[in-house]
């Protein structure tokens, strides 16, 4: 009775322990024994029938050592450091000396030059280091293992972001190891206040993911909606931040995103400046960032890093592209088959003589061609990239310009679609949006194919009551819009300079809504400035 | 029994919306065929009406915080009353909305797609009312905050851009009718400025109530000068006989908007504004049975009414009326009986009047 007590106390204890949480909350505890043959037995049963892995055993004064590790995933030249220090670095003498159980107690805290070491006491947590790519060290007549850091996994350097390019801002972008990932976000934000916890989540994969927010700023009911989340998760395996994305986003059937992944280290750390939190998920580029609105698909990272004025007017501009990328062929259609009298005289000549010769409604053609555009789409990305050249020869040349000439298509039709397919790609960073597009773009279509501009504008309504009803973490999706809070406007629908946007985005940080207290740039106030610029009164505002 | 929370300024816009769309169509033509040149001054008499409307309705409110104009109902007449009455509200909600539904189809059926029935106007905007109200009343709530900035653009758009065919002198003389005349004619107008009496479902699904009395006020009066201005842009244009004549004075008025001889045929864009407009109109009428009808019958939710009343709102509507001509003749004679003779002013009035005399301890106690 008085065993099974203590167990339950223990398991407990382990439970709050500051150690990665796992989900779901996984295996038996299973003791240590003292004698490492035991344990040995235990941790090749559990390792049947694997070929790469690595138990080496070693004596150092009579003393039986194992190793355990993955063949591949820790480096060759540490783990011979590790082997080096083990074998010929321990005194003898003072190995002997101690008792029996302080062993690797020893060993920790002396011998081993690594900078992350950890002592275990219980198997199942051996056998999920092990797992996840570390090196664990047994020693004989000790009921406790050493769990050491040497993981040197197979993985690319930090490359250009290939998703959402940037002119101005930082060149550098995630890779799929996570703490890759998580230095690339603290070496930008260098606040004690910027906490991160550790999950493991996957039955099968054990995936690291780590949740990073501002503790002071993000607001806590949406940080502990997120491990609510996060713990509910059940699944075998975690293969992308986008699976995670999958399982924990608000709504189960949605065309819109909403939770947004990026490969910008400072896309993330501007969103967990305004109070956003960040799931960094181990094996993938992309990382993950909530609560997000509608607005945020529809910004670039470039945004920030040029002129204020000429951003508001890209951003002014990008509203324009979402509505031509959506609307534009559905348009086209509505117009062409009921509305002519909308289409300018002169212009609603030189459509009729295009469309004389084609044989199909407006609405078929229209299809036609764009079914053929997203047919190229995928193509350029599925295509070997050998064969390019003949899927650029074969779309632009045969599916263009034969498809008019042999009246298959109107040519003013071909323009519509191409132009709907550059503003396709001309909306904010992020691939999410423009994914979603390609579908609300067909549905529109076929509204204006059916019932006119009505069917557009009841469509377009439709759409929009279902963004106003989404919420990302219980932040309304369209939030600046509806509800209208005029003051946040200012960094979504134009953007102001830096000095002017004083407060983070109220529904989504918890407190310190304060973010900026610079004074806007102002010249000198008296007269004999820009002879001597390092005198103190010009200094005021802590100089340049 | 509503979970979502309105803002007050949501609601404003809410009931701009409710109170503009279909009476910015309907009701120049019908003012002017009354008093031709005179029209602007009745709608500005009919903001009078509104301002009567809502001043009792907040009375209520005021007086039982907390409760729908239905659920207080009962608590003014007593238990049997107050539920026949209550059903009477719902049903006057339905047919407002029915009577609204059809008064787009015809709109639509008219102007912009003659060959298409009407019936699929109606299924139509009833489905996407159904969505609507199935995401709540938050939901289109918040979308109306956005859509009406572009329906009043439009409309502004619509008052300014003909400049260069109006003459104000078309005008004069001015005030030509008796004044009984204008009175009589300004109930007409005022049976869609009342419509501002459905603010009693939503009052309390209110965040705060601190500024909806002068919100609402103002509604109405930004309202009343919004028709007055169309009606006086109209009347210029085309002069006040004529635009007693037309079908829809403000869809003629955008017809003659040229600009740079290239965009001449702008009316279909700003009717299709325009009718977003109406959507939502339906949407609150369609909400206030459905809420109404839950609470006269004390279901605890009012979710699942939703389709069965938005069928019974579509059916009323294919059975209201032969044509417009039936139409017209409803609006001009029956209308203004059955909105604010009865539902939209002169009952609330009375049940003020007897929730005055009633003392509200026993209110409490029932």
């Amino acid at each position: 009775m008085l065993r099974l007590f203590q167990k339950v106390n223990r398991k407990a204890k382990k439970i709050a322990s500051s150690g990665p949480k796992q989900v779901p909350l996984p295996h038996a505890f299973k003791d240590i024994s003292s004698s490492l043959a035991d344990n040995e037995a235990y941790l090749r049963q559990e390792f049947v029938d694997i070929s790469d892995i690595i138990f080496r055993q070693f004596y150092v004064a009579e003393v039986k050592f194992l190793a355990v590790w993955f063949d591949g995933l820790i480096n060759n030249r540490v783990s011979h450091d590790i082997f080096r220090a083990l074998m010929l670095d321990i005194p003898e003498g003072q190995l002997l000396e101690v008792a029996k159980e302080k062993r690797a107690e020893l060993i920790n805290k002396s011998f081993l030059p690594f900078y992350r070491t950890s002592q275990v006491t219980d198997l199942g947590e051996i056998k999920r280091w092990i797992l996840m790519s570390k090196m664990v060290l047994l020693v004989d007549g000790c009921p406790s293992a050493l769990m050491i850091d040497a993981e040197d996994r197979p993985q690319r350097p930090i490359a250009e972001p290939v998703i959402e390019p940037s002119v101005v801002g930082p060149h550098d972008s995630f890779t799929e190891n996570i703490r890759i990932n998580t230095a690339l976000i603290r070496s930008r934000l260098g606040d004690a206040m910027l906490k991160s916890e550790d999950y493991i989540i996957g039955r099968r994969s054990n995936t690291l993911v780590t949740l990073l927010y501002v503790a002071d700023i993000a607001n806590p009911k949406i940080v502990e909606e997120a491990r609510r989340r996060l713990s509910r998760i059940d699944t075998d395996g975690i293969i992308d931040s986008s699976h995670i994305r999958e399982l924990i986003q608000d709504r189960a059937y949605s065309l819109f995103p909403t939770m947004k992944s990026t490969e910008r280290p400072d896309i993330v750390v501007a969103d967990l400046l305004e109070g956003r939190f960040a799931l960094v998920v181990d094996g993938s580029p992309q990382v993950l960032t909530a609560p997000s609105i509608f607005i945020e698909f529809l910004q670039a990272a470039d945004d920030y890093y040029i002129n204020p004025m000429v951003a508001w007017f890209i951003r002014a501009l990008r509203y324009m592209s979402i509505f031509i990328a959506t609307n534009l062929p559905g348009i086209y259609v509505a117009l062409v088959t009921f509305h002519h009298e909308m289409i300018p005289i002169p212009l609603v000549f030189s459509i009729a003589g295009a469309r004389e010769t084609v044989p199909f409604p407006a609405y078929f053609d229209a299809l036609f061609l764009l079914i053929i555009f997203e047919l190229l789409w995928e193509s350029s990305i599925r295509l070997p990239r050998v064969v390019g050249a003949a899927i650029n020869i074969v779309g632009a040349l045969i599916l263009g310009q034969a498809a008019v000439q042999s009246n298959l298509v109107s040519p003013t039709l071909v323009i519509v679609i191409a132009i709907s397919a550059v503003a396709n790609f001309s909306l904010g960073s992020g691939y999410a949006l423009a994914l979603s597009v390609r579908v609300i773009r067909l549905a529109i279509l076929t509204a204006g194919g059916i019932l006119g501009l009505y069917g557009i504008a009841l469509t377009s309504l439709a759409f929009l009551i279902h963004m106003a009803g989404l919420r990302s973490f219980g932040v309304p999706y369209f939030e600046p819009l509806a509800p209208l809070i005029l003051k946040e406007t200012k960094d979504t629908l134009y953007r102001s300079p830096r000095w002017d946007v004083t407060d983070r985005p109220a529904l989504i940080a918890g407190n310190d809504i304060t973010r900026d207290n610079t004074p806007p740039p102002a010249p000198p106030t008296d007269n004999s400035s820009s002879s001597d610029p390092g005198s103190k009164k010009h200094s005021r505002r802590g100089g340049r | 029994m509503e979970p979502g929370k309105i803002s007050e300024r949501q609601l404003a816009f809410l009931m701009v919306t409710v109170l503009i769309t279909t009476a910015i169509f309907w009701a120049p033509q019908l003012a002017c065929r009354a008093v031709e040149q005179d029209a602007w001054i009745t709608a500005h008499m009919a903001s009078v009406w509104g301002i009567l409307s809502v001043l009792v309705i907040i009375a209520l409110a005021r007086r039982y915080p907390g409760l729908t104009l239905i659920e207080y109902l009962p608590l003014i007449l007593g238990k049997p009353l107050g539920k026949i009455f209550g059903a009477l509200y719902i049903f006057w909600f339905l047919s407002q909305g029915a009577v609204i539904i059809l008064q787009f189809a015809y709109f639509l059926n008219i102007t912009l797609m003659p060959n298409t029935p009407t019936a699929v106007f109606m299924v139509t905007v009833i489905a996407l009312c159904f969505y609507a109200l199935r995401s709540g009343l938050e939901v289109w709530a918040r979308v109306n905050e956005i859509l009406l900035f572009i329906a009043v653009l439009t409309i502004v758009a619509v008052i300014v851009l003909p400049f260069d065919n109006m003459d104000f002198s078309r005008l004069l003389p001015l005030a030509d009718h008796s004044p009984g005349q204008l009175i009589y004619t300004s109930t007409n107008s005022a049976s869609w400025r009342g419509e501002v009496i459905i603010a009693g479902m939503f009052i309390p699904a209110l965040a705060s109530f601190r500024h909806t009395p002068r919100n609402l006020i103002i509604s109405v009066v930004l309202v009343g000068f919004i028709v007055a201005a169309v009606e006086i842009s109209a009347v210029a244009v085309f002069g006040g006989v004529l635009t007693g004549q037309k079908e829809f004075p403000f869809f003629s008025l955008a017809r003659m908007i040229s600009i740079a001889r290239i965009f001449d045929r702008l009316e279909v864009l700003i009717v299709i504004t325009l009718l977003l407009g109406t959507f939502f109109k339906i949407c609150a009428f369609l909400y206030c049975s459905t809420l109404g009808a839950a609470q006269v019958f004390g279901f605890k939710d009012y979710q699942f009414l939703l389709l069965p009343l938005s069928v019974l709102m579509l059916a009323l509507a294919n059975n209201f009326f032969r044509g417009i001509p039936d139409m017209t003749d409803f609006l001009t004679h029956v209308f203004p009986g059955t909105a604010l003779f009865s539902a939209e002013l002169v009952i609330p009035l009375f049940l003020y009047l007897i929730a005055i005399f009633r003392p509200l301890k026993q209110v409490k106690e029932s």
